[in-house]
C-alpha cells in the first residue's frame, strides 16, 4: 500500500515538473498549462490523499476508488481532446485567412509588378508608339515568371 | 487593363489542377463578355494551371494550400470588395457552365440578392441517379422550403451574388465539405437574402471524369445530410470572429 502510494506521489510530481519545466521554456502556451497543472495538481492530491477518492466515490455512488478515478481520468481525457479538436478547428480558420490574403497579396502584386513595367516601357519606348503597344504583354508575362522563381 | 474601365463584374472561376481546361474557359468567357473582370483562383494546384489561367488575360490568385471551393470562393468575394466589384459570378473551370448563361443570371440579380444556375429546371439532359440523386432531391426539398421558392439544383457550382450577398460572403464563406454549396445556401437564406434558381444547361465535363461509384454516392448522401443539418443548427457566424479569423 506504502509503495503504491509513494509511486503515484513520484508520478504525480513528475506530471507537474515537467509541465513547469515546459512552460518555463516556453514550449507550453499558457492557456494550455493551466489545464495541465490543473490534471496534475489532482493527480498528486489523490496519490497522497487515497482516502480521498474513495470519499468521492462513496459520494458519488460508485462503489470502488479505482473505477471512479478511471471514470474521472475517462472525462478529463474527452475533454481535453475535445478541446484539441476545436483548437486545430480555429487553427484551420486562422490558416485558411491567412492563405487567402497572400493569394490576394501575390495577385495584387503581379498586377502592379505588370502595370508598372508596362509603363515604364511605355517611357522608354515614347518615340515609337507601335512598340509601347507591344510591351506591356511581354513585361507583362517577364513579371508573372519571374514573381514565380 | 481593359477591365479597369468597368469594374461591376467579377467571374471568379476556383480551379484545382485544370490546367487543360482553365485556358479555354477563361477564353471563352472574353468572348462571350468582353467586359467583365476575370479572377482565377488557383486552389493548391501542382500542375501549371496558374500560368495557363494567366496567358490566357485572367487575374490569378494563387492559394498556397489546398482550401476547397470554399475558400477560393472566400478569396474571390474578398478580391471583389477590395476592387469595387458588386456581382461576382462563380463558374466552374472544369468547363461544364457555359458562359453565355451568365447574363441570365445577372438579370435574375434585379429581383434576388443569389441567384443559381440550375440544371435540373427544364433545360439540358444532366441526370444523377441512385443515392446521390437521392440527396440531390432531399437538400433541394429542404431548402426550397427554407428559400420559399422552389430551388432544383441546389448543388449548382454556378451561382451569381448581388451587392449584398458579396458582402456577406466576404466577410464569412464556409470552407467545409459542401459549405460552399449547401451551408452557403442556408447562410444566405437566414442572413435574409433571397434566393432564386434560373434554368441553364449544362455542357460536358472537358476533361476528368465525375466520381460516380455506389459507395462514394453513399457517402456523398450521408455527407451532405450532416451538412445540411450542421447548417441548420448552426449559430450565424459573429462578424467578430469574421474579423480575427
Amino acid at each position: 500500500m506504502a509503495g503504491w502510494r509513494l509511486l503515484s506521489v513520484v508520478v504525480a510530481c513528475l506530471v507537474l515538473l515537467f509541465v513547469v519545466e515546459l512552460m518555463r521554456r516556453r514550449k507550453l502556451r499558457e492557456k494550455y498549462a493551466g489545464m495541465w497543472l490543473l490534471v496534475s495538481v489532482g493527480v498528486l492530491v489523490f496519490g497522497i490523499f487515497p482516502n480521498f477518492a474513495q470519499d468521492l466515490a462513496d459520494l458519488v455512488g460508485v462503489q470502488t476508488a479505482s473505477n471512479f478515478t478511471f471514470l474521472l481520468s475517462g472525462i478529463v481525457l474527452a475533454a481535453v481532446s475535445l478541446h484539441l479538436s476545436s483548437e486545430v478547428g480555429h487553427l484551420e480558420e486562422e490558416t485558411r485567412t491567412a492563405v487567402e490574403e497572400i493569394a490576394l497579396l501575390r495577385c495584387e502584386l503581379d498586377r502592379t509588378r505588370a502595370e508598372l513595367d508596362a509603363r515604364i516601357a511605355q517611357l522608354e519606348a515614347a518615340p515609337a508608339p507601335q512598340d509601347a503597344v507591344a510591351a506591356p504583354a511581354r513585361n507583362g508575362s517577364h513579371a508573372t515568371t519571374s514573381a514565380r522563381s | 487593363m481593359p477591365e479597369v474601365a468597368t469594374r461591376r463584374i467579377l467571374i471568379v472561376l476556383p480551379a484545382l489542377n485544370e490546367e487543360h481546361n482553365v485556358g479555354a474557359v477563361v477564353r471563352n468567357v472574353k468572348e462571350n463578355l468582353p467586359d467583365v473582370g476575370i479572377l482565377v483562383v488557383d486552389d493548391g494546384s501542382s500542375d501549371e494551371t496558374s500560368r495557363r489561367a494567366r496567358e490566357a488575360g485572367a487575374n490569378v490568385a494563387r492559394l498556397a494550400v489546398n482550401l476547397g471551393v470554399g475558400g477560393a470562393m472566400r478569396t474571390g468575394f474578398r478580391y471583389a470588395v477590395a476592387n469595387g466589384y458588386d456581382v461576382v459570378i462563380q463558374v466552374d473551370a472544369d468547363g461544364q457552365h457555359d458562359p453565355s448563361h451568365v447574363p441570365e443570371l445577372v438579370a435574375g440579380l434585379d429581383s434576388a440578392d443569389l441567384v443559381i444556375g440550375a440544371r435540373f429546371a427544364g433545360k439540358g439532359d444532366y441526370r444523377a441517379t441512385g443515392p446521390r440523386r437521392w440527396a440531390m432531391w432531399v437538400l433541394a426539398f429542404v431548402i426550397s422550403r427554407l428559400a420559399r421558392t422552389k430551388l432544383t439544383d441546389v448543388t449548382s457550382g454556378f451561382k451569381a451574388a448581388g451587392p449584398r450577398a458579396v458582402k456577406m460572403f466576404a466577410q464569412y464563406y464556409p470552407a467545409e465539405y459542401l459549405g460552399d454549396t449547401v451551408e452557403s445556401l442556408v447562410l444566405a437564406i437566414r442572413g435574409g437574402l433571397v434566393v432564386k434558381q434560373v434554368p441553364v444547361e449544362m455542357r460536358e465535363r472537358s476533361g476528368g471524369q465525375p466520381s460516380q461509384t455506389p459507395i462514394r454516392a453513399a457517402v456523398y448522401l450521408v455527407r451532405a445530410g450532416l451538412a445540411l443539418l450542421l447548417a441548420l443548427v448552426r449559430r450565424r457566424p459573429s462578424v467578430e470572429s469574421a474579423d480575427a479569423a
